[in-house]
């Protein structure tokens, strides 16, 4: 309690930029979720020195920490989906995990090829970095 | 009565604070508070009769708050951007690689099974983080709920399976493993990926973060073919 107390001003400034970004996306009318514009805008924010990665730091850790929180009342949610219990619920799991095997396998392999190429094209290893 | 609209913020985060101690004592995917607390407070709805337009409305707050948790994922971007910077093409690739194969097999899958065409758009932010997820479901006419348990699915399936899909595809740079785990199992698959070591735990966080803004510009560039298709 007394660590979120503490980071008050620092979430303040993170709601500011989600604010922000919302208030962009609104007045431009964009279909991208604003608060990715937040993210964005903080982010060059951080690159340009503006905002000091002390000054968020802290608060960001503490969001990240207890994240599920806030989207329990998303999961709740289902309770209006009474089929996902079912039967239906079961082919969910076959969405589920078939995507998932072929979205890692793809990302991995990829990744590993061009590793490869790149180790044949120069000596230095991107591992180094 | 009960004042629902007073109590179910509280109430939520009690829940929440109890799960998580318990969780220390019983690690566990089944004893995670991503499972408990929402079980809890679905029990709470069942017995109470209480709609959940009502509590939705209540929580208002915490989705607020989910905005404000997508702005802090800048923080770790702009520390591990100078890994990013250092391997953009392999990086960017294979991100782009996960997340167009997430919409793809996604999508054609659950209209196979027959899941209908607003499971068929939820389903295509499964594979980023919450938030995001949620932010991204909204806007391009999904459930966030049905997205949320999609995403959460995700996550426990990724960690389960990833040690089988690193044999098999015999991944063995620290990179490829990190932006496995990134792009398939989201959060639960960053912690994963930490345990085996710091490159494989920075590249797995900027394949979070990347792969959810690659994802979200794939969403929309495929949008207008999806729908055409599903229509």
């Amino acid at each position: 309690m007394k660590k979120w107390l503490q980071a008050i001003p620092q979430l303040l400034l993170l709601l500011l930029f989600s604010w922000l970004g919302k208030a962009i996306a609104a007045f431009f009318h964009l279909h991208v979720p604003g608060s990715l514009i937040g993210l964005l805008l903080l982010f060059l924010a951080l690159q340009a020195g503006w905002v000091r990665l002390t000054w968020v730091e802290a608060g960001a850790a503490l969001l990240f920490g207890d994240m599920i929180l806030f989207f329990v009342p998303a999961i709740v949610g289902i309770v209006q989906y009474p089929w996902l219990l079912g039967a239906k619920g079961l082919l969910v799991l076959v969405v589920v995990l078939s995507g998932t095997a072929l979205v890692m396998a793809a990302t991995g392999v990829v990744s590993e090829r061009l590793h490869r190429m790149g180790e044949g094209e120069r000596h230095d290893s991107v591992e180094r970095v | 009565m009960i004042p629902w609209n007073v109590c179910s913020l509280p109430l939520t985060v009690l829940f929440y604070w109890i799960s998580k101690r318990l969780n220390r004592r019983r690690p566990g995917l089944l004893f995670s508070p991503a499972v408990l607390t929402p079980a809890a407070v679905i029990a709470v709805l069942a017995v109470s009769g209480l709609p959940y337009e009502v509590y939705s409305e209540a929580t208002s707050f915490l989705n607020e708050m989910l905005g404000v948790v997508t702005v802090a994922f800048a923080v770790p971007l702009y520390r591990n951007w100078t890994i990013l910077a250092a391997n953009w093409r392999i990086i960017v690739c294979s991100l782009a690689a996960g997340s167009l194969v997430s919409i793809i097999a996604g999508v054609s899958t659950a209209m196979l099974v027959g899941l209908g065409e607003t499971a068929a758009i939820s389903v295509i932010p499964r594979s980023i983080t919450m938030p995001i997820a949620v932010g991204l479901s909204q806007a391009i006419g999904g459930v966030p709920s049905l997205t949320a348990v999609f995403g959460m699915l995700t996550s426990f399936a990724g960690v389960f399976m990833a040690p089988a899909i690193i044999k098999r595809c015999a991944l063995r740079r620290p990179v490829s493993i990190g932006l496995m785990y990134g792009m398939g199992a989201h959060v639960l698959g960053m912690v994963k990926a930490f345990e085996r070591g710091d490159l494989e735990g920075s590249s797995s966080t900027l394949a979070v973060i990347a792969g959810a803004l690659i994802t979200v510009v794939w969403a929309f560039l495929l949008l207008p073919v999806i729908q055409t298709w599903l229509a």
